[in-house]
């Protein structure tokens, strides 16, 4: 094998080396990129179910504030029927569940206000406005509300729609964010 | 130890005595190897991917659906069958303004075969005589809707329409959409009865 031959068969295996790690990263890239969302949504939707399922055993009549669309709330208090005792209907202690004061957390509460409160934070990753929302005054992203916050909800007769937009940073620092959305019909 | 390579071999026994190197065959034979190997590993994070993506279609079909079951729930227990069914002359707010059978879910794509574009469709036990209007029986031969049943509380099974006398309400939700491997399908079953405190 001359000089010639070995500098361009070490020319091309380095390209091809290289090309082949360019590949390699790309993908690995993608798949970190991929897992990240795939993690995020999966977090979102824990928390909108746990919302959605907390909400669902509420009496239509506890729910406290009573927003209307187009005007949303980002706090809902209600109260669960633990069931009926001598013909009439027993109410847990009275629960809330809301953006905490730097709006980042979903906080469930029980008994909120009181000594006794307990509070528990569901997320923590909570967008300041909903994805494609921004603090203009208009609808930007359509949905019938006007600059909502990454929390927000919407009490139409017995339903309850529960909006959740969740962001953090991904694998290569941009932030990523999923919206999840799910409306409830309460049952007590 | 000395290892000797087929080329060190030959170079060894005489048989090619002038030049030792790679040949053009050997080199084919390795590029072509190296393709294989990358088009594997290609194929392979494409397929995962795809499978990532396909794996997602199915929460966001079942959330839909259960979104619309909860919009169902919704609506006054007695105009369900009309809002929901496909007779858009039975509506309560005028023909063609209840929300009807069909629906579209937003990130899924309908099949080519759909006659309008939609993905989701709802069923009740119905049936449609000669010359009739859809009607809500009792007296359908539908086990999947746990038909046929009482629905409207007599305890009395006939072959009379119940669109306005109904206590209970089973629904089916098909959802059918055009996946990255294809057609896919789901399917959801409920009873709707009225909530009194």
């Amino acid at each position: 094998m001359t000089a010639m031959e070995l500098v361009l068969a070490l020319a091309l295996l380095a390209i091809i080396a290289l090309k082949a790690s360019m590949v390699l990263t790309s993908a690995n890239e993608a798949q970190q990129q991929d897992s990240a969302i795939m993690a995020l949504e999966d977090q979102a939707r824990r928390a909108l179910d746990q919302i959605a399922y907390a909400v669902m055993g509420s009496d239509r009549d506890s729910l406290i504030p009573d927003p209307e669309s187009p005007i949303f709330s980002t706090s809902l208090r209600y109260s669960i029927s633990l069931g009926v005792e001598d013909g009439e209907v027993v109410w847990d202690d009275p629960e809330e569940i809301g953006l905490s004061l730097d709006e980042s957390q979903v906080i469930w509460r029980k008994n909120p206000g009181t000594a006794e409160e307990l509070r528990v934070a569901w997320c923590n990753v909570v967008r300041p406005f909903l994805e494609g929302e921004i603090p203009n005054g208009t609808d930007d992203n359509g949905n019938g509300i006007v600059d909502e916050n990454g929390l927000s909800f919407v009490v139409e007769r017995d339903a309850v729609t529960i909006r959740l937009s969740v962001q953090r940073p991904g694998p290569q620092n941009q932030p990523i964010s999923e919206t999840v959305s799910t409306m409830v019909t309460v049952r007590n | 130890m000395l290892i000797r390579t087929p080329v060190a071999r030959r170079v060894a026994s005489g048989r090619h005595p002038s030049r030792a190197g790679i040949t053009l065959l050997e080199a084919v034979l390795a590029i072509g190897v190296m393709t294989v190997a990358v088009g594997l590993f290609s194929s392979m994070v494409v397929s995962t991917s795809r499978q990532r993506s396909s794996n997602h279609e199915y929460p966001v079909a079942s959330e839909a659906v259960r979104t619309l079951l909860e919009g169902m729930r919704n609506q006054e227990f007695a105009q369900v069958f009309a809002q929901y069914n496909d007779n858009p002359q039975d509506d309560p707010g005028g023909p063609g303004s209840a929300p009807g059978h069909r629906f579209a879910i937003e990130g899924l794509d309908p099949l080519p075969t759909s006659p309008d574009g939609f993905v989701a469709e709802v069923f009740f036990p119905t049936f449609v005589p000669v010359g009739e209007t859809v009607q809500l029986r009792e007296d359908v031969q539908e086990a999947s809707l746990g038909m046929p049943r009482d629905l409207s509380g007599d305890s009395i099974i006939d072959a009379e329409d119940h669109a306005d006398d109904y206590v209970l309400l089973p629904v089916r939700v098909e959802v059918d959409w055009s996946g990255r491997y294809g057609a896919r399908h789901l399917e959801i079953y409920t009873m709707l009865t009225e909530f009194r405190k």
